[in-house]
């Protein structure tokens, strides 16, 4: 029978425990997330909440008080009409009213949250439920907007509506007759209609992965109870798909909030100024020295909506990911579909697709123009923009710029997402639920917020130094950035990762240390072989989101233009000269041949789904 | 060689109790196995052995020497996985020749020891093949050449065939129990199959709700169940309960309520107490109507097993199977006459509350 231990007995057994749990390894693969994290991402955004949360010296909500009573932030009554008619011009003008800065970001985002659910749900119905003519290339089509082409999508949706000589007016009102009247689309509904375009795969997405892994037998045990079609539809498969559904939605819903370039190009109309993130970002760039609190404290309150959604929807999702209880999936027949149903996809769903690809072919038609200003279609075509990015050392210099930041920020989430992954994999001790928040919370944190949270943590603990963003002549922004870019281009590679290393049998590594290989040596040649498909993959989307990546990239890479990355000479084109957004697009146009590039790697090198964006 | 002690080992899994005070001895070059349902708590045994888990309290001794806080990969185990865990990026040899690597073995000498196991476990010539390119048996021998080219002290086997057709895991089986004791290697064997529990081994522990119920010779456990949990687990018998009448020298008389039984006394009782009588169906003399123990009842249903008949009979309202000869006819609602020598009638404790300590 077991004899009582005596304490040191006890300590000691506790102390080898211990020591077995955490070899060199783990400990490594525990700590060094862990303190990136904390050094990186938390205390940053405490001290921004430090700076939110002071006035005088003294703990205050005063900055807090003064935006939320400014009717400048919050007007409940709203200033103008969302949309008027314009009989001498014969024109329908959309911009949205004016509810202040903060309903207006709430609202925008919320219809773009509404209008990309809908959607999303009737793409993902369907691709995952039938199967008719030309289905890939619908397929294909409804992904284009993902292909990144930062600012310059914005500025095309622009043109396309553009109320005289933009394509839509010019087919549905010059051509075809069926538009009575001229529309015009700007201001914060300009903003939406971007939005919507550029998010709405995301949702698609996450809700058509969702619908796949609905077990079939669940819906036609349904069907057999009686229920169909619509009803099927209302009490079956969507339920089954909230989990999807909602991280779509609240994706989109944060990344409204978030946005700078569509607010950056719309910006000519005032209304477009007045959102969360434009108002950080313009008073950020214009304030030289001190910054103030008073953006802090509308960063806090976006970091606060953002992570509750997260939070709330991650909970969500972990209860409801009931899509997996089931076992012995069958892949459901297709459905095929009707006449009717072709008028619809042909007639309805087609035209909207095409529209919403629009805005990439028209990145890459304007990357091939001489000239594309006053006319419907670009007057001529030239390879010169092209050849200028490549042999303009001071356009190639943010080329470079962006593939070097990117390829080192690469090594240092290779070894964050490894650790993270394997750990949160691997390892049954407690508190590895925080590292797995703190991992996957930047898909969800404002790009803008980490930025200014950046600024604020550099400018106070590394002053006078190199690092210091205050400091005018000496600043490199080069190991802010890398540090950034690692940390919010994270949950990418991530993903893939950590969906690697759980196809991995943990026998297939027990079975090495088994056989006297300690874990750096099970790892590197038992784990990494195996899982080099998804962990390559990974990295090689991260590093696609790296070149694109506006937030960080705007407000600390353009403090030394030496350093600056390839989206600040986007954004500063777009803003200069008309004649050089040709030069912007031909970066679009570069970066989504990247994108391009690396999605045929991934789909038939590695044979891996692109991984997508979701939670 | 090395012999295996386990000491009080407990260890839990939340709220549950995997494993409960477990201790064992296991002897140098002993082929010894932990049999048991699934969730007895067998493989977290097996697991604790080679450091993969690790005990909440007891001890792990190799040679006498405590082992409980060393690492897997320090303690010379080698396992076989029920699901072989063959890397599957690298080829027999490559797998084989891992451990060997591991331990820095020159090149020249790997290459000899991994031909001469693939000769041991016969499977000359696939060396160059990947694990996906095998069946499920020569999988399984790649496994076991893998656990064995590194010489471990200790072979650990969790239900290695369970993943065969039942023709090539009788197949198997031998082939383990002949290199086995071939190379003379003390193994711990794990599995809920009692039929290859009993066929391969020295010695075997009952396991059942992470408790040791016995612990003997595959004969000694099929003939002499300490309790109710190993003598149905173990073999097909009949377990009946009733009370203890009489006591005489060694013997006692159950009353079943309506016949009674006599048998061997396994353990000490007073007169009165509540006892199970358990005894197999083929030591029940069919037929005979003149020795001791003659019982008679109604014939339930038949089964026709191959060489011979199970029967179920209904006896006072117990069941009861025998074993009957398939020269004679039986059909259900007849009346069946039974003897059973005293000396095959067990009498133990109701319960599988005993434990066992070695």
């Amino acid at each position: 029978m077991t004899t009582p231990k005596t304490f040191l007995e006890d300590l000691g057994e506790r102390i080898s425990r211990v020591r077995l749990y955490f070899d060199p390894v783990t400990l490594f693969f525990l700590f060094f997330p862990t303190s990136m994290f904390i050094l990186f991402l938390v205390t940053p955004l405490i001290g921004m909440l430090g700076i939110a949360f002071v006035y005088k010296g003294a703990p205050s909500l005063e900055w807090f008080i003064r935006i939320f009573t400014s009717e400048y932030y919050i007007n409940f009554f709203g200033r103008g009409t969302p949309w008027y008619y314009d009989e001498k011009f014969n024109m329908l003008v959309i911009t949205g009213a004016d509810y202040g800065v903060i309903l207006n970001s709430l609202i925008v985002a919320s219809i773009v949250t509404l209008v990309t659910t809908i959607w999303g749900i009737i793409l993902a119905l369907l691709f995952s439920k039938y199967d008719f003519r030309g289905k890939d290339f619908f397929r294909i089509l409804s992904m284009v907007p993902l292909l990144l082409s930062p600012f310059v999508n914005a500025l095309v949706i622009k043109k396309i509506f553009n109320p005289y000589n933009g394509f839509i007016n010019w087919l549905l009102h010059d051509t075809l007759g069926i538009l009575p009247f001229r529309l015009y689309i700007d201001g914060l509904a300009g903003i939406a209609l971007t939005q919507i375009i550029t998010y709405y795969p995301i949702v698609a997405l996450n809700i058509y992965s969702s619908m796949l892994n609905i077990d079939s037998s669940l819906e036609e045990q349904g069907e057999n109870l009686g229920a169909e079609g619509f009803t099927l539809l209302r009490r079956i498969t969507i339920p089954l798909s909230y989990p999807g559904i909602m991280s779509g939605a609240t994706l989109v819903f944060i990344f409204s909030l978030e946005d700078l370039t569509a607010p950056i190009v719309f910006h000519g109309h005032p209304l477009a100024k007045k959102l969360i993130s434009f108002q950080i970002y313009t008073r950020f760039i214009s304030e030289t020295g001190l910054r103030s609190p008073e953006i802090a404290a509308l960063a806090v309150f976006l970091l606060f909506i953002a992570l509750t959604f997260f939070v709330l929807i991650r909970n969500y999702v972990s209860l409801r990911s009931y899509a997996s209880v089931s076992r012995g999936r069958m892949m459901r027949k297709l459905e095929k579909m009707g006449i009717k149903g072709y008028i619809v996809v042909y007639f309805f769903i087609l035209p909207i697709l095409i529209l919403t690809s629009l805005p990439q072919i028209g990145v890459v038609l304007l990357a091939f123009s001489t000239r594309w200003v006053n006319t419907v279609f670009p007057e001529g075509f030239t390879l010169m923009n092209l050849i200028e990015i490549f042999s303009n050392p001071d356009v190639f210099k943010y080329l470079r710029n962006s593939v070097m930041y990117a390829a080192m920020a690469l090594v240092i989430i290779f070894f964050l997402a490894l650790s993270t992954a394997y750990v949160t994999n691997r390892l049954r001790v407690r508190g590895i639920a925080v590292i797995d928040l703190l991992s996957t919370s930047p898909i969800a944190l404002p790009g803008i917020v980490i930025a200014i949270s950046y600024f604020y943590f550099y400018a106070t603990l590394f002053r006078d130094t190199i690092l210091d963003p205050t400091n005018v002549l000496y600043f490199n922004p080069l190991p802010i950035l890398i540090i950034g870019y690692s940390i919010r281009r994270l949950p990418f590679a991530l993903r893939a990762i950590y969906a690697g290393i759980q196809q991995v049998h943990v026998n297939l590594e027990e079975a090495s240390m088994n056989i006297g290989a300690g874990r750096f040596l099970t790892i590197r040649k038992i784990l990494l072989p195996l899982i080099s498909p998804n962990v390559l993959s990974g990295l090689l989307i991260s590093f696609i989101y790296i070149v694109g990546e506006v937030s960080i990239s705007i407000i600390i890479g353009i403090l030394n233009m030496d350093y600056a990355p390839l989206t600040v000479y986007m954004r500063d084109v777009m803003l200069s000269a008309v004649g050089s957004q040709y030069i912007a697009a031909a970066l679009g146009f570069t970066l989504m041949s990247m994108q391009l590039l690396v999605i045929i790697i991934i789909t038939f090198v590695f044979k891996q789904r692109y991984a997508y964006i979701g939670i | 060689m090395v012999s295996v002690k386990l000491r009080n080992i407990r260890k839990t899994f939340g709220e549950v109790v995997a494993l409960d005070n477990v201790s064992l001895d296991i002897e140098d070059g002993e082929l010894f196995t932990l049999l048991g349902p699934s969730g007895c708590g067998k493989t977290t045994l097996l697991r604790i052995i080679a450091g993969l888990e690790f005990p909440d309290s007891g001890k792990v001794l190799f040679n006498g020497r405590d082992v409980t806080y060393v690492k897997a990969s320090r303690r010379n185990t080698a396992m076989v996985f029920q699901n072989y865990a063959l890397w599957p990026h690298m080829t027999v040899f490559e797998n084989i020749a891992f451990g060997l690597q591991i331990r820095k073995v020159p090149k020249n000498e790997i290459k000899k020891k991994v031909y001469d196991i693939l000769r041991l476990v016969r499977l000359e010539g696939l060396e160059k093949r990947f694990p996906g390119q095998l069946s499920g048996g020569q999988q399984q021998r790649v496994a076991l050449a893998r656990a064995l080219v590194v010489e471990p002290d200790v072979l650990l086997l969790d239900e290695p065939l369970s993943n065969l057709d039942a023709k090539l895991r009788i197949e198997m089986r031998e082939e383990i129990r002949r290199i086995q004791k071939e190379i003379g290697i003390t193994t711990i064997y794990v599995t809920h199959d009692q039929e290859e529990a009993l066929t391969i081994s020295d010695r075997v522990a009952v396991m059942n709700r992470g408790r040791v119920l016995q612990i003997g010779t595959p004969i000694e456990i099929y003939r002499d169940p300490k309790n109710e949990f190993v003598a149905s687990f173990i073999g097909k018998s009949t377990l009946l309960r009733g009370v203890l009448k009489k006591i005489l020298d060694g013997y006692g008389v159950v009353d079943l309520g309506g016949f009674e039984v006599k048998g061997k006394l396994e353990d000490r009782f007073k007169e009165g107490e509540k006892v199970t009588v358990v005894f197999r169906p083929e030591d029940c003399i069919v037929g005979d109507t003149t020795s001791e123990n003659r019982i008679e009842g109604i014939v339930e249903s038949v089964m026709f097993i191959g060489s011979y008949f199970h029967i179920r009979l209904s006896v006072g309202g117990k069941s009861v199977l025998v074993k009957a000869e398939i020269d004679k006819n039986y059909n259900e609602g007849m009346s069946l006459t039974f003897s059973i020598p005293p000396e095959e009638v067990k009498i133990i404790r109701p319960g599988d509350g005993v434990e066992v300590e070695t």
